[in-house]
């Protein structure tokens, strides 16, 4: 009896399920049909702008346009493009985990927008060299001197805290301890560490907190061009010998080290595997944490759960001593064309939307707060986002905020090892060992190993 | 009725005539039939990647672009590799560790449920079972969930007797214990059942005996228990290992960090970094020294294993 | 299925009398339930949470029951969708399954021909043969065969089918060994009453030695029933879109998502939504599930 059941109940599940698959079928058959495809992350900025372009360029062009948009959207078009197809127009930064963006220009899957860009964007336009910001164009030529890909948003890094907790600081080079409540706001990493020193139990009120190691690509480059110099900074892009022993530009790696004991203590595991960096940053929003490193992207990202009465504050990174120059850094999201595309043209005429009048204003209005970095975008986007989003960005704008671009690093030769890690895997990866509990390692041997893995690029080069 | 026979008789008869005229050919057909689909698929899809694994770790290949050889080249490079080492030896602690104890756990739950005149005995078989019916991601967010430092349950008890609790994932032993702690709830259900069958089948009057000599509960377990369902945990052993390797690289894919610098990398997660990380004929090495480690080991445990079937 | 459900209590009632050596086995036992079941619980009743109150204490029970989260798991995660993917990929998987496995088994095991020996090894080769070793090179494979063939790799690699086939195929080893074992311990009898009375090689098959393979059969589907609807691996790998992707691939998705939005809630929502179907069929069959394991080759 009970094995009739049995497998009577099974052949029910089968029957539904094969129906339900042949159901499946039918409906999945028609639909996909496309003239151009654009894919991209979904990220803090939501994805509403990119509706309304699709919507806008679909009007303009009379072309179907397939968009995609997901939070791993490596994972689905990495398969795409290896099998030969994939999305002609895709919007994706470097300095990601799959590091997909990397693989595709190292083995030339990029197409060459070199002439495209000085094409105008729209008639009686400017062209996209005229066009894109001057900070935005130092990161955009590649080491063979080609421009494959075009920076779509703009991210100003910095420290970011609760504006509400410091007060301004008072220029005698020393932190001068609370008062009506509230914090010296610091200028420099002795200030910095002297806070750190102040706070009773960092289990309630602690000083810094990454989001996840990865986040320290804008900060620790931005703190060597601060303590070393540009120039030193551009020798460790490019692998000069012997340069991450220069007391100069390793002196970051001491003082992060040092302000080990003043970390949000559940900083580490929450960073690990981007699993749960949110709440890394929560504990900023919650008060739990006075700093973290991050991008303007962040404020768009915690909307859902910060308090009204919340006053996000940023500063440039810490200077080393008093009248060194402090620098914000720009994370740069691309936007480029896959070079197996059969629809060159028609890709090529969505990007020249995108940077439109229509495109960047609708931008402007439907993206939370995102930054597009050409020199029209703030006359454009201004009324159509929020003025206080915009004048943070006043300074890059008009250029007087000095940053540096992140994510310089040479292409490495084809001679890497197998077991060779990506830079920023130790430069900033290794951060979370130094400040782990246990099996942590001190500052002098995460120096050696970046050294270390620096000759293994170089050499690849080289050879 | 007779009828019938006599026609099925005269059938049969032209039967055997046909198959004397060609005495095999049906039989062969038969048997081609059969297994020509199936092994043709299993060499496709079991068989040949296994081969094309070896073949690839002979590349240097970052997944998009050309594929240049490169002879022994990743295999000296994993012999330097320390994280391969490191990953080696989590793998094989997680082994011993991980099956040890569910095997323990199993052995005596499966010993209690069996042959101890306990109530409830269906109910605890049932409920033991079920964490081996949950998918793996399943198992990894509850887990994960639990180890939280900022709102699990684990925070929660430490904190209130004003320990100070930030994780388990951050360190080598503790991030282990984590998973082996999560691997253990997944498998000791499945490995208990199959012992109380095991154990079922042994008769009652040995035990009745052997308490009539006096024996204790714990020593009968060791003479009569153990030996009698002996070819059963031989078996299992041997899956169990195989399925740990795979277990492992899953629970901590899912709860953990794989990045590079993770603290408790195994084989299957380094080969899948790697493979991420753009070195696809790394990958595949990795994947090789795995593929005859994990064959070596099955060999081993079942010489190791091997005794005099008893039999009842 | 009642009637015996109720029997076997009753006959454990029977046998039982209460004994005080048995006082730290039930402890343990007791304790080991526990530990089964209270994460589970606590994953329902987190469920049943708004994030802020999952956030404030993981003990805490809700306040109001926020039935919600089952909501935004079905619809915006898009669970309803992935829930169909999942029991087509299922079915097609153990209907290939059945097919490939049982001839086989069959065969290997009851007819002696030139290399039988030699196949019968070779199948048994592939138990140590895990999918997650293989699945890079497999898929490298499906894809490169996609390109030549028609162009894209996609065609095969993104193809609900492509997943069926692997997940059928890399269970059919163990199948094949569990069905022969069982097969091993029948006896021969019937089918050579079969083969007098005139049965053909398939008759024989199918109406004497299939109706005796029943429970084996059943067992080789309920365990890879399991094995195919908890299946992650080759789903993911394999199936970029969204369409297709299974219910543990949606979940991971989920899982992500609701970390970026800390929606806490909802995840667990999506957690009890996968848990469900299989505790289900589980209470249904636990019987046959724990019972026919043993069932041939097991026993070694």
């Amino acid at each position: 009896m009970k094995k009739k059941i049995g497998s009577l109940l099974l052949s029910v599940v089968l029957l539904v399920s094969m129906s339900a698959f042949g159901m499946l079928a039918l409906t999945g058959c028609g639909g996909d049909k496309y003239d151009l495809y654009v894919a991209g992350l979904k990220g803090a900025y939501g994805e509403a702008h990119w509706t309304e372009l699709v919507k806008g360029f679909e009007a303009k062009s009379g072309k179907k346009v397939k968009l995609r948009l997901e939070a791993n959207i490596e994972e689905t078009i990495q398969p795409e493009i290896q099998a030969g197809g994939g999305p002609d127009v895709i919007y994706l930064a470097k300095g990601r985990r799959l590091q997909l963006t990397e693989k595709m220009l190292e083995s030339g899957q990029i197409m060459d927008l070199t002439s495209f860009l000085d094409e105008k964007v729209q008639d009686g336009g400017k062209t996209f060299n005229e066009l894109i910001h001057a900070d935005a164009k130092l990161g955009m030529k590649e080491t063979d001197n080609k421009t494959y890909m075009i920076p779509l948003f703009v991210g100003l890094n910095g420290m970011y805290f609760d504006a509400d907790k410091f007060y301004a600081n008072d220029g005698d080079g020393v932190y001068s301890g609370m008062k009506d409540g509230k914090y010296e706001l610091p200028n420099t990493w002795t200030e910095f560490k002297a806070l750190g020193a102040s706070l009773t139990d960092v289990n309630t009120v602690s000083l810094f907190t990454y989001p996840t190691p990865g986040y320290m690509d804008a900060l620790i480059p931005a703190s060597i061009a601060t303590n070393a110099g540009t120039e030193k900074l551009d020798d460790c892009f490019n692998y000069v010998d012997n340069i991450w022993n220069d007391t100069k530009v390793n002196q970051i790696f001491k003082e992060l080290a040092a302000i080990k004991p003043y970390i949000y203590p559940n900083c580490v595991e929450n960073g690990m595997g981007d699993k749960n960096f949110v709440q890394n940053q929560q504990s900023v929003i919650d008060g739990k944490t006075l700093f973290m490193c991050n991008g303007d992207w962040v404020k768009g990202e915690m909307l859902a759960t910060t308090p009204a009465t919340f006053n996000w504050g940023t500063i440039p990174y810490l200077a080393f001593e008093d009248g060194q120059t402090r620098y914000s850094s720009t994370v740069y999201e691309q936007i480029y064309i896959n070079k197996q595309t059969k629809q060159a043209d028609l890709a090529k005429d969505f990007l020249k939307y995108v940077y439109s009048d229509a495109g960047q204003q609708i931008i402007a209005q439907h993206s939370r707060t995102a930054m597009v970095p050409t020199i029209n975008y703030p006359t454009l986007a201004a009324g159509k986002i929020p003025a206080g989003a915009l004048a943070g960005y006043a300074g890059y704008y008009d250029g007087s905020v000095k940053t540096i671009s992140t994510n310089n690093w040479a292409t490495p030769g084809a001679t890497l090892p197998g077991n060779t890690p990506k830079m920023n895997d130790i430069v900033c990866g290794k951060l979370a060992d130094v400040w782990k509990k246990t099996d942590s390692i001190t500052a002098d041997a995460w120096i050696a190993a970046i050294e270390a893995l620096s000759d293994t690029y170089r050499n690849s080069i080289t050879a | 009725m007779e009828q019938a026979s006599e026609a099925a008789a005269l059938q049969s008869s032209v039967g055997v005539k046909k198959m004397v005229k060609h005495p095999h050919a049906r039989r062969n057909a038969f048997i081609a039939l059969c297994i020509i689909p199936t092994f043709v698929l299993y060499t496709i899809f079991v068989i040949y990647p296994v081969f094309n694994m070896f073949y690839l770790s002979f590349f240097s290949w970052n997944g998009v672009g050309a594929q240049i050889p490169q002879g022994w080249e990743n295999f000296r490079v994993l012999m330097d590799d320390d994280i391969f080492w490191r990953a080696a030896g989590n793998t094989v602690l997680l082994i011993l560790i991980v099956t040890a104890v569910t095997i323990g756990l199993a052995l005596y739950s499966a010993a209690v449920l069996a042959k101890g005149k306990l109530k409830g005995k269906t109910f605890f078989r049932i409920v033991l079972y079920i964490p081996n019916i949950l998918s793996i991601v399943v198992i990894s967010a509850i887990f994960s969930a639990l180890y939280s430092p900022e709102y699990g349950i684990l925070g929660g008890i430490i904190r209130l007797f004003k320990g100070t609790y930030t994780g388990l994932m951050t360190g080598r032993w503790t991030s282990m214990g984590a998973v082996a702690v999560a691997m253990v709830w997944q498998a000791v259900g499945y490995y208990m059942v199959m012992y109380i069958a095991g154990m079922d089948s042994i008769p009652d009057s040995l035990y009745e005996s052997a308490s009539l000599e006096g024996a204790s509960k714990m020593r009968q377990f060791f003479v009569i228990t153990l030996p009698l369902t002996w070819q059963v945990i031989r078996v299992t052993l041997t899956f169990f290992v195989i399925s740990t390797i795979n277990m492992s690289f899953l629970f901590i894919t899912a709860m953990g960090d794989t990045s590079i610098n993770s603290p408790l990398h195994v084989l299957l997660t380094y080969m899948f970094e790697r493979k991420n990380a753009g070195f696809y004929g790394y990958s595949m090495a990795i994947g090789s020294i795995l593929f005859i480690f994990a064959y070596a080991v099955s060999l081993i445990i079942n010489w190791l294993t091997k005794r005099e079937v008893v039999e009842v | 299925m009642v009637k015996t459900e109720t029997m076997l209590p009753q006959r454990e009632r029977k046998k039982f009398h209460f004994d005080a050596k048995n006082i730290p086995n039930y402890i343990i036992l007791g304790l080991g339930a526990l530990i089964v079941l209270v994460p589970l619980l606590w994953a329902v009743v987190s469920s049943l949470k708004t994030s802020a109150e999952i956030q404030q204490s993981p003990f805490s029970l809700p306040k109001v029951w926020q039935f919600v989260n089952y909501a935004n798991a079905w619809n915006a995660a898009n669970m309803g969708r992935y829930f169909l993917n999942s029991m087509m990929l299922t079915a097609g998987g153990l209907v290939l399954l059945v097919l490939l496995a049982v001839p086989t088994a069959y065969v290997l095991a009851r007819f002696k021909f030139f290399g039988s020996k030699v196949l019968f090894i070779y199948m048994m080769a592939g138990l140590f043969i895990n999918v997650s070793y293989i699945v890079l090179p497999l898929f490298i494979m499906v894809n490169s065969a996609g390109k030549a063939i028609f162009g894209n790799g996609l065609i095969l690699t993104n193809n609900p089918v492509t997943v069926m086939v692997i997940n059928a195929v890399t269970a059919v080893p163990f199948s094949v060994y569990l069905l022969s074992g069982f097969l091993s311990t029948m006896p021969k009898g019937y089918e050579e009453a079969a083969k007098i009375d005139g049965c053909g090689y398939a008759g024989t098959l199918f109406k004497i030695v299939l109706p005796l393979m029943l429970p084996s059969i059943m067992t080789v589907i309920l365990f890879n029933f399991l094995a195919f609807w908890n299946e992650y691996l080759v789903s993911l790998t394999f199936l970029t879109a969204d369409t297709f992707k299974p219910l543990p691939v949606g979940l991971l998705n989920l899982m992500q998502q609701s970390k970026m939005a800390t929606d806490y809630g909802r995840m667990y929502a999506g957690l009890i939504i996968v848990i469900i179907p299989v505790i289900i069929v589980y209470c249904f069959v636990q019987n046959n599930l724990t019972k026919g394991m043993t069932v041939g080759g097991l026993k070694g």
